[in-house]
């Protein structure tokens, strides 16, 4: 016996009020329990609302609330599980990325200590971590305007704060910019790295963000979520 | 009345070799039709819940293993899972790994029988 539109929109609600409120997790929690509950009303065991009851014990574990220490998402296991794997994601793609980067930078900086080449290195930088930003706030109005959760919706929007302080970053970067050599010249090669370090985990963080928004968008049209 | 073993720490192990084995084989299958295959061919003796099915699919996602297909089935929306090319080289691997560690078992437990 198929469920009506009225019994799918019920288990939904359950599951919402469970904490389950991303579409991209919802969607497959739902026809599991709606076929499950199906099976069991052709088999006339139970009718609708013992069955879904029923089924819901089922799902205790997985709906338990918990918390994440890192993102500070309280919410149900299933859906921690996830975000926890995206904030772990995070933490790897940044530390290899930052660790990479500043090697580069502080690699050619040394090998061609001139002031040209220090200035249109941070122009280039500045430039791409400006043009990061502004793909960071586009997405931003388009993950609010088409208020679809989902997963990779709610790290994005947990973390978009940063690029108030990216931007800062940027503006007084670029307004030392032609001062930066100076400083540049005094310091030395591992506080060169430690500069490296500072600015590129901000930078990474911001193009993780841009990572996490285009999987937002591809779940969106994959799950035919609009 | 045949038992549940649903919490048996020795299957815990091979949950993902499950799920691939019967992806191998059916192509493509959504979360509830994997718990209930999985209960017909072992006769209900073995229970996968739902709290450890879909962490394991997930986890085999994220990792490359599986890709998903979304259908529309009545009047809901239905998440298929299916190999990916990795996934199969992977199960392939993962059913032989289960293979010898069944095989080293069966020796260890019952050192008289040879195969």
């Amino acid at each position: 016996m198929k469920l009506t539109n009225e019994q799918i929109a019920i288990i939904d609600q359950t599951l919402i009020d469970k904490g389950v409120v991303y579409d991209d997790i919802k969607l497959e929690l739902i026809d599991h329990i709606a076929t499950d509950i199906e099976e069991k009303l052709e088999n006339q065991e139970f009718d609708f609302d013992v069955a879904l009851s029923k089924d819901i014990i089922k799902w205790e574990k997985a709906l338990e609330e918990t918390s994440s220490l890192w993102g500070n998402v309280i919410g149900p296991r299933i859906v921690k599980e996830k975000f926890s794997k995206i904030t772990k994601n995070h933490y790897k793609f940044s530390l290899i990325a930052v660790v990479i980067f500043s090697i580069l930078m502080t690699t050619i900086t040394t090998l061609k200590p001139e002031e040209y080449v220090y200035y249109n290195l941070h122009l280039l930088f500045y430039s791409v971590y400006s043009l990061v930003c502004l793909i960071n706030i586009i997405s931003m109005f388009f993950i609010w305007k088409l208020k679809i959760k989902t997963i990779c919706g709610r790290f994005f929007q947990a973390n978009v704060g940063y690029t108030a302080f990216n931007l800062y970053l940027i503006y007084s970067g670029l307004n030392k910019l032609s001062n930066l050599y100076r400083y540049y010249i005094f310091k030395n090669i591992f506080l060169n790295f430690l500069e490296w370090v500072f600015k590129g985990f901000f930078f990474f963080m911001a193009v993780y963000l841009v990572i996490v928004a285009v999987e937002h968008f591809k779940t969106i049209r994959k799950y035919k979520l609009v | 009345m045949k038992a549940i073993m649903k919490n048996s720490q020795l299957y815990k192990g091979s949950l993902n070799t499950i799920i691939m084995k019967l992806l191998e084989e059916n192509g493509k299958m959504y979360g509830y039709e994997i718990t209930q295959k999985v209960k017909a061919i072992t006769q209900g003796e073995l229970n996968i819940t739902e709290g450890a099915l879909y962490p394991a699919l997930h986890k085999l996602e994220a990792d490359g293993f599986l890709d998903v297909e979304i259908e529309k089935v009545d009047n809901r929306m239905r998440k298929y899972y299916k190999l990916t090319e990795s996934g199969e080289k992977e199960t392939v691997n993962r059913l032989s790994e289960l293979a010898d560690f069944i095989r080293n078992m069966q020796s260890l437990v019952n050192p008289k029988l040879e195969f």
